[in-house]
Parts: C-alpha cells; structure tokens; sequence
C-alpha cells in the first residue's frame, strides 16, 4: 500500500522583476510503499527538497497533489510525518533535550508523555550525555543525531530526510545508518533525499532519480544495478605470454598489476572460454566474477550527459 | 494555543540567553547618573525630574528593544531557516507570528518591569520624590505603546530585511508621536489652499497611530490628578491597531512561499 502518493506535482518560482520563471520540479508522479526506504535522488538543484518542501506545506505547490496516508496535502495528519532537514537548522541556543521538548510541546504530545519519549529518544540516538549540553556547541555529527531524535518524536510512520548524511564523517555516516536501519526493522517508510549514491545504494531498496526538476526513473537498486553490471572480470597469476597476449587482445580492457594480470570482457562467452583455458594451462586463477556496477554508474549514465 | 504558548516562551528564552536583558544595566547606570546631576541642578523640583527622566528612559529603552529585537524576529527565523521544523510540525502562519509576538511582548513586558523597579528604587532614594498612582498608570499605557510598535515590527520583518525594517518602524514611531501636528499642518494647508496635500497629511493622520495618546509624561511629572488623564480609548486603539496589523501580517504570510 502506498504511503505517499505524489501527483503531477509541479512548483515554478518566479524570478527577477521581468516575471521570467524557474520551473524547479515538472510533473513529478511517484508511490511511495509502506516501510520501504525510498532513495530520492538528483544532483543538486534536482528538485528534491523543493519537493520536500511541498509536501511539509512550507511552501505551495504550483500544481499537483500529493496523499499522504490517504489524506491529501494540507488535511494531512502532522504528527504523522518526521522531518529531518537538510542541514540541521536548530535553534543554537537551546540544549538538546530542551529543543526536544520544545518540539514535543508544539507536535501537541500530552506533558506526561514529553519526559519519557525524549529519554527514549535520546537513548536511542546515543544522546544522553550531551542532553545538557546547547547546540551550539555540538559537533555535526551530534547536530544530525539530535535532528533524528526530533523526526522521530510523534513515532511517525513516514519520516523524510533532506540530505541526512551530507557533512558527517565515516563513523558518523555509520551510526546514521544504523539508526536507519533500526528504523526499518519498526516497519517505518524512509523517504531519503541525497545525492550521495553510496549512501542510497546501502540503505535504500528503491529509488527515484530526478534531475532538472523532471523525473527520470523509478526502480529498484537492484534493477537499476542489473542494468549497469556488464561483464566479467577476470584475474590470472603470472599466466604465460601466449595466453596473455591472447586475453589482451579479446579483453575490453586489460591491465598487469604487480605479476597479476586484469582483465574485463564485456561478453560473458569470452570470459568463460579464457578462463577454462587458462586453467587447463594450470594458469592459477585468482578470480572470475561478473562485474559489479555501481549506482553512480547508473547515475552517471541516465543523468551524466544531461547536465553538462 | 499550546504551540502559541511555546513559541512564546522560546522567543522569551531565547532573548534571555542572547542576553537582550543586559538593556537594564545601561539604564540603571543612565537613569542613575543622570537623576544624581538634574536632582541637584533642579532643586525643589526633584520629584518632577526623576519622574520625567525615569519615564523617558524607560520609553526609549523600551522602545529599543521592541525596534531591534521585533525587526528581527521573523526575518532571523526565515534566514537561519528554523522556520521549517516550526511548520512541519504542523503550526499555522497566524500561530507562527502569534506566537513570535507574544514572545516578543513578554520580553518588553519583564524588561520595563525591572526597569520600572529600578526607577522606584531611585526614586526612594530621592528627596521629596514618592511613587503615585499616576506613574504606574503611565507605564501601563506605555506597554499598550510598545505593544502597536512590536505589531509594525513584525508585520515590516515579516517581508522586508531588518535595516529596512528598522527605518520604517521608527518612522511610523516619529510620525505617530506626531499626529497632532499632522493633523494642524494640514488643517492650515487646507486652509491655504493646498487641497490634494493637506488631504494626504489628513489620511496619513488616520491612517497611524496616535502614540501621543500613550504619553502622559508631563501630566505625572506635574502631578495632575490620575482621573484627569486615565482614558479606555488609547488601550482600546491599541488593541485594534495591534489586531489589525498582526491580522494583516498572517494573511500575507499565510500565502508566502518559505524559501
């Protein structure tokens, strides 16, 4: 069942004193099941968090609608919906724990409930110790926690996160994925804007991609991956000259790396028949695989010409 | 009303921490210094000039505040972009810039009552000088003063920068203070025969408020009778200028796109 259902939304932005326009998203029409992590992706300028943006009211749509749990935009339920923005815009002068209150008290959460679901949350997100502490003085990293401990206060069952990753170094990057994770095992629907690919390709299972405020495709990571993994890989141990000569020249590309010979055929069939010869020839092989392709890979080939 | 409510409050505490209350400290040490030279220079008349200087202090402190925290207080939450978190909670535009208004208010409100009882304490230290009915009643209309000033502060940082803002709200401050002698000038050009012009200043006149209807000063300082001066109609237009302005304020910002 879908979560969120987004129609022929549109949003145009008028620019200058001459009127001329902006069109910042085009007809975007995309579902978006429940508890499934869904990749919002684009370079920047794509769209996505004008579209975010739409669907959290904070600005208006031009044309389109969007259904979130089958209310539309604008009678949607609030507490229903976790925001987590793109570059943490708290208020600096309020400690943790008083900005999750603060966002308790305005999502309406009864007062007997506040203390408990902020403990939970900070305990959740591995806050307790800095809980005291302003935001102002916390690293990004304690900024990105805190904003996730804040999208999830109402427990809501669809949580959209702008750029969530951007900015946070690997161990950071880490614990924000784990987080996820411990989202999606509570069956709750990730809407995950970024244009980090390896981020998207980890966590999400499908994903749609966006560029000039059009939408380009929507598939799984894995279909999309299927697409861009051609090939195989070969790599050979010190294999004789005769038959490295031979792969070089049916290989696409082929490289010696350290007595180590790599090499990738674009046509399985080849591949196949040179290694079966190299090992008849007690050539030691090292690997055989298909070629794994990329999401950037992916990215790169629907969007890549488009922009330049 | 909750999310009101805490909005409020955190535009209270905010101010408290971005230590805006610090203002009392330079009017105690204005207040303080300026009530020791004019009580000796003015002897006999100690309790007129103590009054009349506490009340213009704490006029043009108030006053300060109000100005540079009110021109500030929507336009900071739209660039630092704290804004988004607010709406996505689901609160309204018109709870939005209630609730910075009424935080707002509750920071002019705490101030001029230190600044108040910082003026009482000066003025039991004075010779000859007491408190009377007459200069609380003249703070209470003050507030209703720094309440319309808050409400053009808002509505000017609800759509402009806060340079721009700042300028207009204090011309709004300086021609409401001059109403009267609006409303004179252009019953004399009329007079003269400027018709289009003496009609403009006529409009303008009613156009803005009166803030001299908030200025008893001189009534306290010579110590007429309370009853004489104490009115419904400058709390009244307070209350609807102030109505009217934040009304205007929400529907405006109501079809603003956030960005």
């Amino acid at each position: 069942m879908a979560i969120l259902s987004i129609r022929g939304l549109s949003k145009r932005y008028n620019t200058g004193l001459f009127s001329s326009s902006v069109d910042a998203l085009k007809d975007l029409t995309l579902d978006v099941e429940e508890g499934e992590i869904f990749g919002f992706l684009g370079p920047n300028g794509a769209g996505k968090t004008t579209t975010i943006k739409i669907l959290l009211r904070i600005i208006y749509p031009t044309a389109g609608t969007a259904f979130i749990i089958d209310r539309e935009l604008g009678d949607a339920q609030p507490h229903q919906i976790g925001y987590m923005p793109e570059n943490p815009y708290f208020y600096r002068f309020l400690s943790g724990e008083e900005f999750l209150i603060f966002h308790a008290q305005l999502s309406g959460m009864p007062w007997r409930d506040v203390n408990r679901r902020v403990d939970e949350l900070l305990e959740m997100v591995g806050m307790q110790h800095a809980r005291k502490l302003r935001i102002g003085n916390y690293s990004k990293g304690m900024v990105t926690r805190i904003g996730l401990a804040q999208a999830m206060l109402t427990d809501p069952p669809l949580i959209l996160m702008d750029e969530p990753m951007s900015g946070l170094d690997p161990i950071g990057r880490i614990e924000i994925r784990r987080i996820i994770m411990e989202l999606r095992e509570r069956k709750k629907t990730i809407f995950f804007c970024s244009h980090i690919l390896a981020d998207v390709e980890t966590i999400c299972e499908r994903v749609a991609i966006l560029n000039k405020g059009q939408l380009i495709k929507t598939a799984t990571v894995s279909e999309m991956l299927s697409e861009v993994a051609s090939g195989q890989r070969l790599v050979l141990h010190q294999p004789p000259e005769s038959l490295a000569e031979k792969i070089r020249n049916a290989a696409r590309e082929a490289k010696d790396v350290g007595g180590r010979l790599v090499a990738h055929f674009d046509d399985k069939a080849t591949g196949d028949e040179l290694c079966r010869e190299a090992m008849i020839a007690g050539v030691q092989v090292d690997e055989y695989a298909p070629e794994r392709g990329t999401l950037e890979d992916y990215f790169i080939r629907e969007i890549g010409g488009k922009n330049a | 009303m909750r999310e009101i409510a805490a909005l409020a409050l955190n535009t209270f505490r905010e101010a408290i921490r971005n230590k805006v209350f610090y203002i009392i400290f330079i009017f105690a040490l204005v207040l303080m210094a300026s009530s020791l030279v004019f009580t000796q220079l003015a002897l006999g008349e100690q309790d007129r000039v103590v009054k009349h200087l506490g009340l213009s202090a704490i006029n043009i402190f108030g006053l300060l505040l109000a100005m540079f925290v009110g021109v500030n207080l929507v336009h900071e939450e739209l660039d630092k972009r704290t804004i988004y978190l607010l709406l996505a909670t689901g609160m309204s535009r018109t709870q939005f810039i209630l609730g910075k208004f009424f935080g707002l208010f509750i920071t002019v409100i705490v101030n001029v009552l230190l600044m108040t009882l910082l003026l009482f304490i000066t003025i039991g230290f004075t010779q000859g000088a007491t408190i009377t009915p007459s200069l609380v009643y003249a703070i209470f209309l003050y507030l209703f003063e720094v309440m319309v000033i808050i409400a053009i502060a808002v509505l000017f940082s609800s759509f402009s920068t806060p340079v721009l803002s700042a300028v207009l709200t204090f011309m709004c401050w300086i021609i409401g203070h001059l109403a009267e002698d609006l409303l004179t000038f252009s019953e004399r050009l009329e007079k003269e025969g400027s018709l289009a012009l003496a009609k403009l200043l006529h409009w303008i006149y009613y156009f803005l408020p009166n803030l001299e209807l908030f200025n008893i000063k001189n009534q306290v300082a010579y110590q007429e009778s309370i009853m004489v001066f104490v009115t419904w109609k400058a709390p009244a237009m307070a209350i609807l200028y102030t109505v009217i302005l934040l009304t205007i304020t929400s529907l405006t910002f109501a079809k603003r796109d956030v960005r």
